[in-house]
């Protein structure tokens, strides 16, 4: 195991190639001696943090006290391993991540696993815009794997996204779902503005207040089984709390977005 | 050998290779499980005549099933795995799709060898339907009248053994159904077997072949009291009534620890012997010696 310990205040950092998978056999001084972009210039790792290695059997791990460094980018493209943020990371967490492990104590910034396709992420925190979006520029969003935040999050989470699963245990911002090609988007607490906007096929699961757009029509009310499936891996493998009253319960299904395809879905819960 | 004073004789049961999935079917209620299970089951007690066996396993109390509703296991064995791809897809789709309230999950998820059985079934939803996955399995979601039905994608699929027997010769029918009701409830205690036959008990033994062309299974005439003036006969004297359990499962310690304990639970005043049926060890690969069975595992009792 590799632990990075903030040593400076540093903003801005690129935490891109800082992977478990990378320094699994690494020395401490050859970990020391990773560049880093710091904006426009770059930075030695073991400039910012001081590091310490510790050998460890199993899957490569990296623990990172960030201190008042703000590290953006941290596990893009990660494959496997794990990596523990014992604080608050950046933007661009687990960005295109294909698998292993992301554990964040603290909170994140924007775009937290962006086109993702495989993998785990866990906020305890909240995170901010597009967490399992798509990044700058890009078309679709995730594509695979799991993202729970245990806070609340930003604007248009899961947009544009393909599959998987990002699970909300506050609130979500305005458009959650947006643009939504397929995938699940499960939110524990309400939702803001415009929810499941253009979404095509994914659903949008909501647990607290939701106001819909016109462009979504009521279907019926009923208890859709593999709710219960996903509740309960969410409460048991993946020690998501969800409130022992929403495993009862039915589900009004309304079908949209009728400006896209319409047959997408956002499930709003009440109590039976 | 004698158990609880009934003459086991020295024999064997001959049994074969077969493969076999699990169906784990839920339901908004044990009533409705139960239904399925009773459609998904039926026409399904030899593979030569119904192309699969199948039965109850066990009933899953909701806190074994993975949407936490009660439900069923169900076990279904054929010859190969094309076979019970193909009459998965047939019980899923007409009798588990069709019952109310129903969902049908993978009951062997380790399995390597998968059929693709909720990802064809998924075209009843004409377009409408959707999947999910879910720690890693593909589930759908096909629009019903009623609601939804959710089936899981792929099924496992395993080796199994087929064929486990033994046959209880009794004085009367009487004495040979309250023989065979105990040995059937407890094999029910046995997990990975099914018996495929109307509750657990087949009355028409068959051996290899027949007078007739083309019939590949016919009556088995040495046990039929009513034929004992007129062929070879194997009953004793005062045997009035033979009934046969049929034991298909995932193990061949499956299938033996259920003889075993059907055995033993057959072993009862009335009784006269119990033997097993084989074809002289040459067409079976697994073969159950009864006196074996009964000598590893002794009675507690």
């Amino acid at each position: 195991m590799i632990t990075l310990t903030g040593r400076a205040e540093a903003h801005g950092v690129s935490g891109e190639g800082l992977l478990p998978e990378s320094f699994a056999a690494a020395a401490e001084s050859e970990v020391a001696r990773t560049r880093l972009r710091f904006g426009a210039e770059t930075a030695e790792l073991g400039d910012l943090f001081h590091v310490r290695t510790a050998p460890g059997a199993g899957e490569p791990e990296l623990r990172i006290e960030p201190g008042g460094v703000r590290l953006h980018g941290l596990g893009t493209g990660m494959t496997r391993g794990r990596i523990v943020v014992a604080g608050n990371a950046g933007d661009r967490l687990g960005a295109a991540m294909v698998g292993g492990e992301i554990l964040v104590e603290g909170s994140c910034g924007d775009c937290t696993g962006g086109e993702m396709t495989g993998g785990f992420i866990r906020v305890h925190g909240d995170a901010g815009a597009r967490a399992g979006g798509a990044l700058a520029g890009g078309p679709r969003g995730m594509a695979g794997g799991v993202i729970l935040v245990h806070g609340s999050v930003g604007d248009e989470a899961g947009a544009a996204m393909r599959r998987g699963l990002v699970a909300i245990g506050g609130s979500a911002a305005a458009r959650a779902g947006f643009h939504a090609i397929a995938g699940t988007v499960l939110v524990l607490g309400g939702v803001g503005e415009a929810p499941a906007m253009a979404t095509k096929r994914g659903s949008l699961v909501v647990f607290g207040e939701a106001r819909l757009l016109p462009t979504f029509r009521y279907a019926c009310e009923y208890e859709p089984t593999f709710l219960r499936l996903l509740l309960r891996y969410l409460s048991g493998p993946l020690a998501f709390a969800v409130p022992e009253r929403f495993a009862r319960g039915r589900f009004r299904r309304f079908a949209g977005d009728f400006s896209q395809l319409g047959k997408g879905e956002i499930l709003l819960w009440t109590d039976a | 050998m004698r158990i609880a004073g009934v003459e086991v004789e020295d024999t064997f049961a001959e049994a074969f290779p077969m493969k076999g999935a699990r169906v784990i079917v839920t339901a908004a209620n044990e009533r409705w499980a139960l239904e399925a299970a009773r459609s998904f089951t039926g026409f399904a007690t030899s593979v030569i005549g119904c192309k699969c066996e199948a039965g109850l396993e066990r009933p899953l109390p909701a806190r074994e099933t993975p949407d936490g509703r009660p439900g069923v296991s169900l076990l279904l064995f054929a010859f190969d795995t094309e076979s019970v791809g193909k009459r998965l897809l047939e019980r899923v789709g007409q009798c588990v799709l069709t019952c109310p309230t129903t969902a049908c999950y993978d009951g062997l998820p380790a399995a390597q060898r998968r059929v693709n059985v909720g990802g064809r079934l998924r075209v009843f939803g004409d377009r409408h339907q959707a999947s999910k996955m879910i720690d890693g399995r593909r589930y759908w979601r096909v629009p019903v009248m009623e609601g939804e039905f959710l089936v899981q994608e792929s099924f496992g699929v395993e080796a199994g053994v087929g064929g486990g027997n033994f046959l209880v010769l009794a004085e009367t029918v009487e004495r040979a159904l309250a023989a065979c009701e105990a040995a059937v409830e407890a094999i029910r205690a046995v997990r990975d077997v099914i018996l495929p036959f109307p509750g657990g008990v087949v009355r028409s033994g068959s051996k290899v072949g027949s007078s007739y062309e083309g019939l590949p299974a016919s009556t088995n005439e040495a046990y039929c009291p009513t034929l004992r003036a007129a062929v070879e006969t194997r009953l004793p004297p005062d045997v009035g009534s033979v009934l046969e359990v049929v034991i298909d499962g995932f193990t061949e310690a499956a299938v033996a620890e259920a003889m075993r304990v059907g055995v033993r639970a057959a072993a009862r005043p009335g009784v006269r012997a119990i033997t097993a049926g084989n074809y002289g060890g040459k067409l079976g690969k697994f073969h159950f010696r009864l006196h074996e069975l009964l000598e590893s595992f002794p009675d507690p009792s």
